[in-house]
């Protein structure tokens, strides 16, 4: 029973750790995606009250973090700021705009089947953990079987040599803060669901969660280097963990520290790993 | 044996702010022919170079190929029109395989399901087996990653990268920089192939017995202008020198 507990609960974070990997092997950071869960969450949940339809909402839902996602990408990759600014500006920007669209309160909607899917088991497995994993698989193969999985390895190795092969560096680095923000709204739609409302401040916290997945799954900060599947199992044994501690009684600030102490762990390790695995030379 | 003018540049300009990088440069390159273009630091050469692969713009000045003005705005026109280049730094991603990384810019899909593209992995480790074997320079698998090869390995996997599409003209900058007198006489005889091939070489190094033993003229920049452009046989490395650092005879 936990462990469906558990997977119904990672599913979110599982998702933003897929897009924060990819956002990483290019040797960037999206540190707006937790407040871009909140801003889908609110626009997904207003929308839900109009007469449009739960497919409207969704997919406004998913149209409003894209937007932001690319946004941040054009900035990145055009202007070339840092994207450690610009998506902390977007993280900003977002968080505000999400309390402003709903005046700082939690939005309800009529109940339809948007409030129970989330909460719905597919042969045991949470439809949410099932939608998750087909995101998992596609991302798979996109990184190892398409040029856009090689270019992005390559981005974070050597952006200079794919530009001077041709390589479109700018539509690759854009694209990858695009599907990060398209996960972002996955996850947010998923958490609107399951919570059955629409909440301001539910995506707090989710980016040094999804952060820290990423980093303890061996995604390297500098680029180029880890594999997303790790980050995602990574996510699963976050929230595992986050879930251990809640039932041992330990509250959310706890919880953190709990993340934060496995985070600085996990680096140690990766890097205690990386040196037993050096080649002699 | 060389033959017709292939690439021609007149009156080259490049400036980055106030420093003249290249001051009216004109130089020729013979189909077949192999140009060494050599320089102190801040010459020019690597300028030039740029320009020619289309990493950056002149500013004044033409380009002419087979004596049609040519526009090499970005890397991709340069490769279109038939000239590749292997950068000083080699260019590669470390942590891409070798097949990766001779297909970098290129790499080739094939399509599954009705339609969806997937990387042709067996095509493009058959293709980069067949043009390293071509270079003779030993390789176990084209499958490692770049990060675990030698130097004259690396060398020989942007060279391969260079050789893939039938250039007509590869652009060499120092690429024996850093190698094992073996490895730099392996790289000396792949160019020598070149100039067999019917393919025309610009060849940049520092190293003069690498320069002498390979190239058919020698071209000096000082910077940011041409101080010399002598057939190989009518020169000594002394002269080249000379010219590089504007050494007068005292008479």
């Amino acid at each position: 029973m936990n462990l469906k507990n558990i997977l119904l609960h990672s599913s979110a974070l599982a998702i933003l750790a897929l897009g924060m990997s990819l956002v990483m092997l290019t040797n960037g950071i999206d540190l707006s995606v937790g407040s871009l869960v909140s801003l889908v969450s609110i626009v997904t949940a207003g929308l839900l009250g109009s007469k449009f339809g739960v497919l409207f909402a969704i997919f406004s839902g998913i149209l409003t973090a894209s937007f932001f996602g690319i946004f941040s990408g054009i900035i990145i990759s055009r202007i070339k700021l840092p994207p450690f600014i610009v998506t902390l500006g977007t993280m900003v920007i977002t968080a505000s705009l999400a309390l402003v669209l709903c005046g700082g309160e939690t939005l309800y909607w009529e109940k339809n089947w948007f409030n129970t899917i989330a909460l719905k088991y597919f042969f045991g497995v949470p439809i949410l953990f099932c939608i998750v994993s087909i995101f998992f698989i596609l991302i798979m193969l996109l990184i190892h079987y398409t040029s856009f999985g090689s270019y992005i390895y390559g981005i974070g190795s050597n952006e200079e040599a794919l530009r001077l092969c041709g390589v479109k560096v700018k539509l690759y680095k854009t694209l990858v803060y695009l599907l990060s923000g398209c996960f972002a709204s996955v996850a947010g739609i998923m958490l609107t669901s399951r919570i059955a409302s629409g909440n301001p401040i539910i995506g707090m916290g989710y980016e040094f969660e999804a952060i820290a997945a990423a980093a303890i799954g061996g995604i390297s900060f500098i680029g180029g280097k880890g594999n997303p599947a790790f980050a995602f199992l990574s996510a699963v044994t976050i929230t595992m963990l986050t879930n251990g501690l809640g039932l041992m009684g330990f509250t959310t600030p706890w919880q953190y520290c709990g993340i934060g102490a496995i985070l600085v762990f996990g680096m140690f390790l990766n890097r205690i790993l990386a040196k037993v695995s050096l080649p002699e030379r | 044996m060389t033959g017709h003018i292939l690439l021609k540049g007149e009156n080259i300009k490049k400036s980055y702010g106030h420093v003249d990088a290249l001051k009216g440069v004109d130089f020729t390159l013979k189909k077949g022919e192999i140009l060494a273009l050599v320089g102190d630091n801040a010459a020019g050469k690597s300028t030039l170079v740029k320009i020619l692969s289309g990493a950056i713009s002149l500013d004044f000045g033409k380009i002419f190929i087979d004596e049609k003005e040519e526009h090499i705005s970005n890397p991709a026109a340069s490769r279109a029109l038939g000239i590749e280049t292997v950068y000083q730094q080699f260019a590669l991603v470390d942590n891409l395989t070798v097949y990766c990384n001779v297909f970098l810019g290129r790499l080739i899909n094939k399509k599954i399901l009705g339609g969806i593209p997937i990387l042709d992995k067996r095509k493009m480790q058959d293709e980069s087996w067949k043009v390293i074997n071509l270079m003779g320079i030993k390789f176990d698998s084209v499958k490692r990653k770049v990060s675990d090869l030698s130097g004259g390995q690396r060398q020989a996997v942007a060279i391969a990268r260079a050789l893939l599409f039938n250039p007509r003209i590869i652009i060499l900058d120092e690429p024996t920089s850093g190698l094992a007198v073996k490895e730099v006489n392996k790289i000396q005889d792949i160019i020598l192939n070149f100039k067999d091939k019917g393919i025309s070489v610009i060849f940049i190094s520092h190293r003069l017995e690498s320069i002498f033993a390979t190239a058919d003229r020698i071209m000096v920049l000082r910077s940011g202008v041409k101080v010399m452009d002598e057939e190989n046989d009518k020169i000594t490395s002394k002269d080249v020198v000379e010219k590089m650092f504007a050494i007068e005879h005292k008479k």
